[in-house]
């Protein structure tokens, strides 16, 4: 394969605090594929959304990022001066957020934030930009996209308000699009609704999708790969397929195991014990280790890297590695 | 048991609604404009057995939340009755309420929010005896320690405040609270929305084990079916302020009559890639309370919507013993659904 469309290697990014500086993101690295949809998965505090906030270079103070490099394209983000990189906002690489409400602006008609952003971008008229934003608003399925166009976002629904917010990162046809929980703010029949219409628009348009979300769920039918996330660092990466019929990280196995399913009902459910630590940077083996059913004297001490054990299936796990299943 | 109150029988249920109603006052439009009246539950009846879970789901807006919060009488109603053990709780007097409050007890779904943040974990824990009983300072400490130890807490967390505990220990501190007082009904709203999967599990456990050692009652009110299946024995689906199905567990999800709860089954994004069951994408948005369609609330949406939908409520059907539906469309015997099929209890109607 060739040059992937976005490669993130060994990011981490610390906070300061009170308390001094603690890492959100410790040393994460993946890597996406032109059109490919790409999970990162994990709970409360893993530094999923920090991962993605990272990739646009949208930490700000207290926050930093303190190491790593991050390509788009194989050209380094890094470099990128301030005005540059707000051209790939945007531009190249769109975001949308889990609440649609506060990241519309509620003073400015719908249709005027969206033909704001592609002329931000691109080199057209105004009238040229409106017949685009009523393409996009059409292209997302809103019905009377023409009346949404003039109304406010207080006047729309919290489905009809996700939609907008992606015809507007797709009015500028970016490459890749970050969509951090795009459905959790959602009830399930409009999360199921904008679920198809990402996978719909990921295929029609050819744009590669990174899905942050914290339900495996959704990871199971709309991403093609993804990586598991604890504690700032990546504890699983591989084929959705491969991670979903046979987790190789205890933590993996330990969130699929805490889902309700089926099969599950009048049982205990098999609960992660214990809580995510405070401050895993500053653990020096496995960060996972306290929770962990099995930990070996090696993952207090020393750190695991991630492992392959299957064809891209990686694991950074003592455990898994030295005598996993077959 | 209570042989006191006239009712009281053990084959009856714990609770029993009966075409509850709660309309709320919006202000209008315009400063003049007449307030409009919303309809947030609408005339609902349902009954829960003793020591039964009862899930009662539905997207944001249905009225669950109301639903729950008028069957303690939190929020007023306007209309209809709440028995609880054969007493009509809505007729009750202020002193008579406090006193059948000890029995009902609820856990709210935000922690942070539920848990006073000036109060130690020991002061919240302690004022619901403060307020009910007359007990010793050790005797207090000694009660408050055993609720602790009881939802996997300990005498660490007393003198903690709710901001330095995480979002699970303070749903645990919560529940501790909720049976402070030793009660047999509790209304879970949403209890586990806040917290993550591997947490929520923890406290879904921690529900079940309490309910078997005490012999609890629960209305569980929940938008995740996963939880719900998990954790029901019966499952009631509303929509737009008004129940459209009720049942066992594994005839709701298993057989649904409704097309409503079909669509909600088929939303649920499963573990499993590409396997989600039914693709039945339910088209549009949730009509507003203030304004609902006539006749079905859910023909706006429904795939299999007839005229006769638009027209006339439709009434419940008894599909399979004890699973009603309403909907035009079931196939079964029209029901009152107020009394539970099995056992029918004799009492006058009133």
């Amino acid at each position: 394969m060739g040059e992937p469309l976005l490669r993130v290697e060994n990011l981490c990014v610390e906070f300061r605090t009170r308390r001094g500086i603690v890492r959100a993101v410790d040393g994460v690295s993946f890597e996406i594929q032109h059109r490919e949809s790409f999970g990162l998965v994990g709970e409360t505090g893993c530094g999923k959304t920090v991962t993605g906030l990272s990739i646009l270079r949208l930490i700000s103070r207290p926050g930093r990022i303190a190491g790593g490099h991050i390509w788009l394209e194989g050209e380094d983000l890094g470099s990128k001066s301030e005005e540059e990189m707000q051209s790939i906002r945007g531009g190249r690489i769109a975001m949308i957020f889990q609440d649609p409400a506060s990241s519309l602006n509620p003073v400015f008609t719908v249709g005027s934030q969206i033909v704001r952003v592609i002329r931000r971008h691109q080199p057209v008229s105004r009238a040229e930009a409106q017949a685009r934003a009523l393409e996009v608003l059409e292209a997302v399925g809103l019905p009377d996209a023409p009346r949404v166009l003039g109304c406010y976002p207080h006047e729309l629904s919290g489905g009809m308000q996700q939609r907008v917010m992606i015809a507007m990162a797709l009015s500028c046809r970016p490459s890749l699009l970050i969509a951090d929980e795009p459905t959790t703010a959602l009830d399930v029949t409009i999360e199921a609704q904008i679920l198809a219409l990402l996978r719909d628009l990921q295929q029609r348009y050819g744009i590669a999708l990174l899905l942050i979300t914290h339900d495996l769920g959704i990871i199971a039918e709309t991403c093609s790969r993804l990586a598991v996330l604890y504690a700032g660092r990546v504890a699983e990466i591989g084929p959705t397929e491969a991670i979903f019929s046979a987790p190789r990280h205890p933590y993996t196995q330990g969130l699929m195991a805490a889902i309700p399913r089926p099969g599950s009902r009048g049982r205990r459910l098999a609960a992660i014990p214990g809580t995510v630590p405070a401050n895993p940077g500053s653990i020096p083996g496995c960060a996972f280790a306290s929770r962990c059913g099995q930990p070996r004297e090696r993952c207090w001490s020393d750190r695991p890297s991630l492992t392959e054990v299957a064809p891209g299936h990686l694991v950074a796990c003592y455990v898994a590695t030295t005598e996993g299943r077959p | 048991m209570k042989g006191a109150t006239v009712a009281g029988r053990v084959d009856e249920p714990l609770v029993q609604v009966r075409s509850l109603a709660k309309l709320f006052r919006a202000r209008g439009d315009w400063l003049f404009t007449r307030p409009r009246l919303i309809r947030a539950v609408d005339r609902v009846d349902l009954w829960i057995a003793r020591g039964e879970v009862l899930g009662l789901v539905g997207e944001s807006g249905c009225g669950k939340t109301t639903l729950g919060r008028c069957i303690l009488r939190l929020i007023e109603p306007t209309d209809g009755e709440v028995l609880f053990d054969g007493q009509d709780i809505l007729r009750l007097s202020r002193s008579d309420l406090q006193r059948i409050r000890r029995e009902m007890q609820i856990v709210f779904q935000n922690p942070l929010a539920s848990l006073s943040p000036r109060f130690h974990v020991f002061d919240i824990v302690a004022e619901p005896l403060r307020t009910h009983l007359r007990l010793s300072r050790a005797e207090e400490r000694e009660r408050v320690l055993a609720l602790l130890e009881m939802v996997g807490l300990g005498a660490q967390h007393l003198a903690r405040y709710p901001h330095e505990l995480s979002g699970g220990q303070c749903q645990r501190v919560a529940i501790a609270r909720a049976l402070s007082l030793e009660p047999r009904f509790l209304v879970l709203d949403e209890p586990t929305s806040a917290l993550d999967v591997s947490v929520q599990a923890q406290i879904l456990n921690l529900l079940a084990e309490l309910k078997e050692q005490r012999g609890l009652t629960y209305l569980f009110i929940s938008h995740d079916l996963r939880v719900v299946h998990h954790i029901s024995d019966r499952i009631a689906v509303m929509y737009l302020g008004r129940l459209v199905e009720s049942g066992h567990v594994e005839q709701v999800f298993d057989r649904p009559g409704h097309p409503y709860t079909r669509a909600l089954l088929g939303s649920i994004p499963l573990p499993v890639p590409g396997g989600r069951r039914e693709r039945l994408l339910l088209p549009g948005q949730v009509p507003s309370p203030a304004n609902p369609p006539p006749g079905c609330r859910f023909h706006t949406r429904c795939p299999e919507a007839r005229p006769l939908c638009q027209q006339a409520d439709p009434p419940w059907r008894e599909i399979d013993v004890g699973h009603l539906v309403a909907c035009h469309l079931a196939e079964g015997k029209e029901v009152v659904p107020a009394e539970p099929i099995a056992p029918r209890v004799s009492r006058k109607e009133v």
